[in-house]
């Protein structure tokens, strides 16, 4: 157990540190979040109707950044070999890297994310929403996209490859969070959506890392 | 399936098969191509959609294929992983492209469609979205295979891909036909559909079968080709180690 | 011939199906003939050597 913490600080510690971590996503969601009133205009009504999907897509744009390194940096100087031959089953290992990603640019990119939609027009109450959107979905993000990151270990033109392997995959919780913040906005039932993203964040939570743990093994061999 | 290790494990028996196998397939495709065009196009005007109904003669066994040979290449992808064989690996490696080239005739030939009829090119349709995120994932397996160079690492991480994939299949579906509920989209298919009249069912069954035949003998003739190109490489190895 | 009603929409259809079918042939026969042909050259070259 005190194996696995250190292994969460560590990872969490490195998504952190190096490469700008938290600032790096949050940066480039900022980013984002400002181009898009200035493609579509200034109006209020018409950036409100898409505040809320536009500042969620742009959320699982951000998640991608920094997933290139999640493996990479540790298949470039090794560390992955260690973490393969330690006891702790690569699995669990996996699970506590995605874990770390989540923490290190989830957690700040969900604190960003009702500030963007507020932002661009959202209204107030939706803001706990897209918070609670914000940090489920990226748990489904962080894990989904670990499974792009780990697969496309050893490849060329790595980053890329793992946002095009990811993007199709993430269509389900796009849907689901948008779904639930939009029935929100218009006063429909709301939870459906919510509990749906909640699922698929839990299957990939469960599943995703056996996924990766395969991959590295593969990379590796 | 108990079959499949023994069958896989020798490819010569696969070879030996698909030599005429190949050949018989593709005969019997263009024959129930021709006949099924010819009906399709002796076939009445549909009263509601004109000529037009005769783009669903190629457009819907397209969609079907699409889908078929996204199967072909998860069971493929599976047995790779398992028995770690290469003649698997071969035929999802095969698969691929042309599951993507049907899913792409899918997509125009709904689009060439959907403009005359809706009067608009695409709809964000529950099951038009469902088809271009199939294509998606068929350029994301692609991709995969094409980005690495190590073949036998390829193989492997194509296959967790398409496995990958085929769990998130049918929740991508379920998804966006939710996310269509949601928006009351344009239920431009109605449920279950009218029974169709058997001058459509006919040449539509007819053409189905023919693009099954079709892909299956030009499956072959590509796992075919990849058996002769891995051969050629270790002799080319062979060659050069002297 | 080609002047019934949606003539513009049904053409394009069947032509690039046609197109797709007749490049997915041709690409799947080339591919098999070409790494066929090379193994045969190459295991020649080996059987005259050993």
């Amino acid at each position: 157990m005190s194996r696995l913490l250190a292994l969460l600080g560590r990872e969490t510690a490195l998504a952190w540190g190096r490469g700008g971590g938290p600032l790096v996503a949050v940066g480039f969601y900022a980013g984002v979040a400002t181009l898009l009133p200035l493609a579509i205009g200034p109006e209020p009504q018409r950036l409100a109707a898409i505040a809320t999907g536009a500042a969620w897509v742009a959320l699982a744009l951000a998640s991608l950044l920094s997933l290139e390194r999640l493996f990479e940096r540790d298949y470039e100087d090794g560390a992955l070999d260690l973490l393969t031959l330690s006891p702790t089953p690569l699995e669990l290992t996996c699970f506590v890297k995605c874990l770390g990603q989540w923490l290190a640019t989830g957690a700040p990119l969900a604190a960003a994310a009702p500030v963007a939609a507020l932002g661009l027009g959202a209204p107030l109450e939706l803001a706990p929403l897209i918070f609670g959107c914000a940090l489920l979905g990226g748990l489904a993000f962080a894990f989904m996209g670990g499974i792009g990151a780990a697969l496309s270990l050893g490849a060329r033109r790595g980053g890329l490859l793992t946002a095009v392997i990811v993007l199709p995959l993430f269509a389900p919780p796009v849907i689901f969070g948008g779904g639930a913040m939009d029935s929100f906005v218009s006063g429909l039932p709301w939870r459906g959506g919510l509990a749906l993203l909640g699922a698929y964040a839990a299957a990939a939570v469960a599943l995703g890392p056996l996924a990766m743990a395969a991959a590295c093994r593969n990379a590796l061999s | 399936m108990t079959w499949a290790p023994a069958f896989l494990s020798n490819p010569e028996r696969f070879m030996a098969f698909s030599r005429w196998a190949a050949p018989m397939f593709g005969v019997i495709a263009a024959g129930l191509a021709v006949a099924g065009l010819y009906l399709g196009f002796t076939a009445p005007e549909d009263y509601q959609q004109g000529h037009t109904v005769r783009i669903m003669f190629i457009h819907v066994p397209a969609a079907q294929l699409g889908m078929f040979a996204y199967a072909c290449l998860g069971v493929a992808s599976f047995l790779s992983l398992i028995f770690r064989h290469a003649l698997a690996d071969a035929a999802a490696q095969a698969a691929a492209p042309l599951g993507a080239a049907f899913t792409f005739l899918a997509l125009v030939t709904g689009s060439l469609w959907g403009r005359p009829m809706w009067g608009t090119w695409w709809v964000w349709d529950g099951r038009l979205t469902s088809v271009l995120v199939l294509f998606l994932l068929y350029i994301a397996y692609i991709a995969l295979r094409a980005s690495m160079d190590d073949e036998a690492k390829a193989a492997r991480a194509g296959a967790i891909l398409a496995l990958v994939g085929v769990i998130n299949l049918p929740i991508i579906h379920y998804s966006v036909e939710w996310w269509n509920s949601l928006h009351q989209g344009s239920s431009l298919f109605a449920k279950g559909g009218p029974a169709m009249s058997t001058v459509f069912l006919v040449p539509l069954l007819l053409m189905s079968l023919a693009y099954m035949s079709a892909f299956g003998s030009l499956w072959l003739v590509r796992i075919r080709g990849e058996v002769w190109r891995r051969r050629a490489e270790a002799a080319a190895l062979r060659a050069a180690a002297g | 011939m080609f002047d019934f009603k949606y003539a513009e929409f049904i053409v394009p259809a069947f032509v690039i199906t046609a197109v797709v079918f007749g490049g997915m042939i041709l690409l799947s026969v080339n591919h098999a003939r070409h790494w066929r042909r090379r193994y045969d050259e190459l295991t020649k070259s080996s059987q005259t050597s050993r």
